[in-house]
């Protein structure tokens, strides 16, 4: 019982980081505002 | 740099966009801006034939037959994607639609008349085919999907890299229904820009979903100057904005400074487009320049039923500008790579006036699709591109009817576009840049006899169809797909190019975050930036865009839409 849990939190451990990884790698945080900050003026 | 004053070069809509943000969100007053430019639609235009016969592309061979009208261009909206360009028609009122913003005449009109295509591509022998069959082989799909995970922040890795290198060892994909789809709703040719094809991937990936019916496109109650252009220009007139017409901007001076890097406008030189008087145009500290640095209608001519369009090598004038700039700064990108190469650019359209419904009548009877719903392209059985393969030959828009506020209600109007001029017609053995409008109603009719399926084929109706006709306007635009030519991220200048202290470039060929280009939308978010860089307003408070490209359900659609 208690070795059938350890290798379902390490199966479900080793997907959840693949898949952060993986969306991590496709910039899925991507902060859309920081790509408009090069437009923002500056006073004179 | 905040400013208070602007100079907008070019009347197009990105420039009448960063007007109407400049009035509305910074508070400016219209007297503040003034326009030059060469005509107040660019792009977007729509009138009766005899306005635009001689006009400054055409003075040298104006048109015998001027009646009839001309549209350059279809257009095809998006409200899921175009949101900057939804808000800006709803701080405007309707041109024709009294009581309604621009946009709510829109929105009505589209509600009222849904698009959904039932015949979008159709082959002789086959007549309509069943186009939600995308045809995509795993290499296509494996590639596909590559360019959809691309993130924003690799796109360089596409640089210079165009759609026919991207899938060099994949020449199946230009065979799919999806390519030949792809292609002619958006303009993509296979010289185009790979780059360029993964934003399109990214941004209209719900479309991708839905492409054989194009459910999501939504169309302007008419012509695009009408319902769009017309509003804007009023408004503006309105507020006190000069407009400045049959202008060409054809020079600047800069301010010299130590490093040579810092782009400060002093003065325009502005040549009159009638009669070539030239006057200098001072730009003090306090004003900021607004730039169309491209348009994709410069140097397009126009033909009649017995004419065809002449070709006009001329570099266009928005190009020519930007190259002067160009020249003299190492940001500003490279104006050669989209105008210099019309090969890639090049095609030719026409506008269809009848003056009875039976052309109409016949199409909607073969595309099984009443007016206004559709895009029908006309795949060729033959091989016809250079790698040996079929290819779509035309497509046709026939609008809801009426497309202008004067046609007559016997009046039928029809657009039609060829995407490779060079091309020699299957009806007509001639390539179509070489057609005159007659010409190009015979490819027309032709296509339409090898799809219809009966039981009176449409060829039994031709004497009285060619009868019918007020004229068949051929246009040849060489930079039509220019905004698609093969690129680097660095070949367009930003909007706000590093160290410019009062210029801004708005419209195709500027470099701004995620946007597609072919848009309205971007020419519009574009003014949008630029305005709100000279007024000083948070880059936050821009309309916010969405992002299918990163929602699960769009996902997981698109990827079932690849093995239909
Ligand atoms: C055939 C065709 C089909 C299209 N289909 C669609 C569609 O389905 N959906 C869609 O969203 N979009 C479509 N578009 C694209 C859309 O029309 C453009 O994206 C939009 O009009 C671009 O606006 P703009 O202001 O950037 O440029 P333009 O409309 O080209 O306007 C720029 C104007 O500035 C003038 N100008 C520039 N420099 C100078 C100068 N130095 N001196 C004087 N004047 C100058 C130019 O001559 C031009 O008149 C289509 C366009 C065409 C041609």
């Amino acid at each position: 019982m208690k070795k059938q849990t350890i290798r379902l939190s390490l199966i479900v451990g080793v997907l959840a980081g693949a898949t952060i990884y993986a969306m991590k790698k496709l910039d899925w945080w991507h902060d859309d505002a920081k790509d408009y900050r090069q437009f923002e003026s500056h006073r004179a | 740099m905040i400013k208070h004053k602007a100079i907008l070069i070019g009347a197009g809509l990105a420039n009448l966009a960063a007007a109407v943000y400049l009035i509305q969100e910074g508070k400016w007053a219209g007297s503040a801006i003034t326009f030059y430019s060469l005509d107040d639609h660019g792009s977007n235009d729509g009138s009766r034939a005899a306005a635009q016969a001689d006009d400054y592309w055409n003075k040298e061979h104006p048109l015998a037959n001027t009646k009839g009208y001309i549209a350059r261009g279809g257009r095809m909206l998006n409200y899921r994607t175009y949101v900057d360009l939804m808000d800006l028609l709803s701080r405007v009122p309707s041109a024709t639609e009294p009581g309604l913003t621009a946009a709510e005449d829109t929105r009505e009109f589209d509600a009222k008349h849904r698009t959904f295509d039932k015949a979008r591509l159709l082959r002789r022998g086959d007549g309509i085919i069943n186009a939600g069959h995308l045809g995509l082989n795993n290499q296509d799909r494996a590639l596909l999907t590559k360019l959809v995970l691309m993130p924003d922040k690799d796109e360089e890795q596409l640089d210079n890299v165009s759609i026919a290198d991207y899938f060099k060892d994949d020449p199946h994909m230009f065979t799919t229904n999806f390519w030949y789809m792809w292609e002619t709703t958006f303009a993509f040719r296979t010289q185009s820009s790979a780059q360029e094809l993964r934003r399109y991937m990214h941004m209209m990936l719900y479309e991708f979903t839905q492409i054989e019916h194009l459910v999501g496109v939504n169309r302007t109650r008419y012509n695009q100057y009408e319902s769009i252009m017309l509003p804007l220009i009023e408004y503006l007139k309105q507020q006190g904005v000069t407009i400045i017409l049959d202008k060409i901007v054809t020079d600047w001076t800069f301010k010299d400074t130590a490093m040579q890097d810092d782009i400060t406008v002093t003065g325009l030189t502005v040549t009159d487009a009638n009669t070539g008087e030239v006057a200098q145009v001072p730009v003090d500290d306090d004003t900021a320049v607004i730039f169309t640095n491209g348009s994709i209608t410069d140097s397009a001519t126009i033909g009649d039923y017995h004419t065809p369009a002449r070709e006009n090598m001329d570099y266009g004038i928005a190009a020519s500008l930007w190259q002067k700039a160009s020249e003299r700064f190492y940001n500003l990108g490279n104006p050669d790579k989209f105008f210099a190469d019309r090969d890639a650019s090049e095609w030719v359209s026409f506008t269809l006036t009848t003056k009875d419904h039976l052309l109409l009548n016949e199409i909607t009877r073969i595309t099984t699709q009443v007016p206004g719903n559709a895009l029908n392209s006309f795949l060729s059985t033959a091989p016809i591109t250079p790698l040996g393969q079929p290819d779509v030959n035309m497509s046709i828009v026939v609008h809801h009817q009426p497309h202008f506020t004067t046609q007559k209600p016997n009046e039928s109007v029809i657009w039609g576009y060829f995407l490779y001029p060079r091309r020699t017609g299957e009806f007509v053995q001639k390539p179509y840049i070489e057609m005159t409008g007659e010409d190009m109603l015979k490819e027309l009719l032709g296509q339409l006899a090898m799809v219809d399926p009966g039981p009176v084929n449409i060829r039994e109706h031709e004497a009285a169809i060619m009868a019918s006709v007020v004229n068949c306007i051929p246009v040849y635009m060489p930079y039509a797909s220019a905004l698609f030519n093969n690129r680097a991220k660095a070949d367009r200048p930003l909007v706000i190019p590093a160290h410019s202290t009062n210029l801004a470039f708005t419209g195709e060929f500027a470099e701004q975050p995620y946007q597609m280009v072919f848009t309205e939308q971007s020419a519009v978010r574009s003014g949008e930036i630029a305005a709100y860089h000279f007024a000083g307003i948070p880059m936050s408070h821009l309309v916010k865009t969405p992002r299918y490209d990163k929602d699960i359900p769009t996902l997981l659609r698109a990827t079932k839409k690849m093995f239909e």
